[in-house]
């Protein structure tokens, strides 16, 4: 969950954003986190290159508790 | 990328450059046509394309008497304007104009994609007129506005090696060289290539 945290703020302070104090599973991509299509594009690239995830794999992700499965899925 | 250059009909290019990708399926730039003008005004009408988009024409009949005026600069070599298809629907436009091929210069534009739940869509779109533009035409060099407010698209030009070159109180001015843009573009690649085949 850290590592997604850490990825998860350089993603929004890349674009300029404040980071987020914390995460949750619940935490919708773009509601809560305020990430629109290309910030998604980034955050997928950057989960492949740090954990080999394709996030894609098996359609789209919409919580942080998605992305915290496939990477699981993917380390087990 | 399949290429087509000339069709005597139309009078103007008749492009097609086209990605598979396992993430997206497949993208294609198609070159405009005058029976886009639906869909074109369509697109730039549509959230907040408005906004951020260089005013341009409100009607059917308007973009219609654009593209016709269009198909002139696009003879011409000037200008490349296509929709971008996706899903067997159009679902964007991207546009390379001002197109210098002496110097190598071009301006980037038009960029937009609505109704595509798919966040890989727009990129693959952008990776394909880069290497339309730096590696088919051979040019060197692309400059764009931006609004300073649209984070996001600021965001991903920067991430692509594009640099400020000048700023206004709400716009950003940027330059981007094809060698600036080679280690972007090769790090998207890696994440989409794998999968990807010209067609």
């Amino acid at each position: 969950m850290s590592e997604l945290y850490i990825i998860l703020n350089e993603v929004r302070t890349n674009k300029g954003q404040s980071s987020i104090p914390s995460i949750t599973r619940e935490l919708r991509l773009r509601e809560d986190i305020g990430f629109e299509s290309l910030d998604l594009a980034e955050l997928t690239v950057r989960i492949e290159e740090r954990f080999g995830v394709d996030v894609f794999s098996d359609g789209l992700v919409h919580t942080v508790g998605e992305i915290e499965e496939k990477i699981s899925r993917a380390k087990s | 990328m399949r290429l087509l250059l000339h069709n005597p009909e139309s009078n103007m290019s008749q492009v097609k450059l086209a990605w598979f990708c396992s993430k997206t399926g497949l993208v294609e730039l198609r070159a405009v046509e005058v029976e886009d003008a639906a869909s074109i005004v369509r697109i730039r009408n549509s959230g907040d394309g408005l906004r951020y988009l260089t005013p341009g024409a409100a009607t059917v009949e308007e973009q219609q008497k654009w593209l016709q005026s269009y198909a002139e600069r696009n003879k011409n070599n000037q200008e490349h304007y296509f929709v971008i298809r996706f899903g067997d629907a159009t679902v964007g436009t991207i546009r390379i104009y001002n197109i210098e091929a002496c110097d190598g210069k071009y301006e980037w534009g038009s960029w937009r994609i609505v109704d595509v739940k798919n966040p890989l869509v727009a990129v693959v779109s952008a990776l394909i007129m880069y290497d339309f533009a730096f590696d088919y035409l051979r040019l060197t060099s692309a400059s764009f506005v931006v609004a300073k407010d649209n984070m996001s698209v600021v965001a991903f030009h920067k991430n692509m090696g594009a640099k400020v070159v000048r700023e206004e109180s709400d716009q950003l001015y940027f330059l981007l060289t094809k060698s600036d843009s080679e280690i972007a573009r090769a790090r998207w690649k890696r994440s989409l290539l794998p999968e990807i085949s010209h067609t």
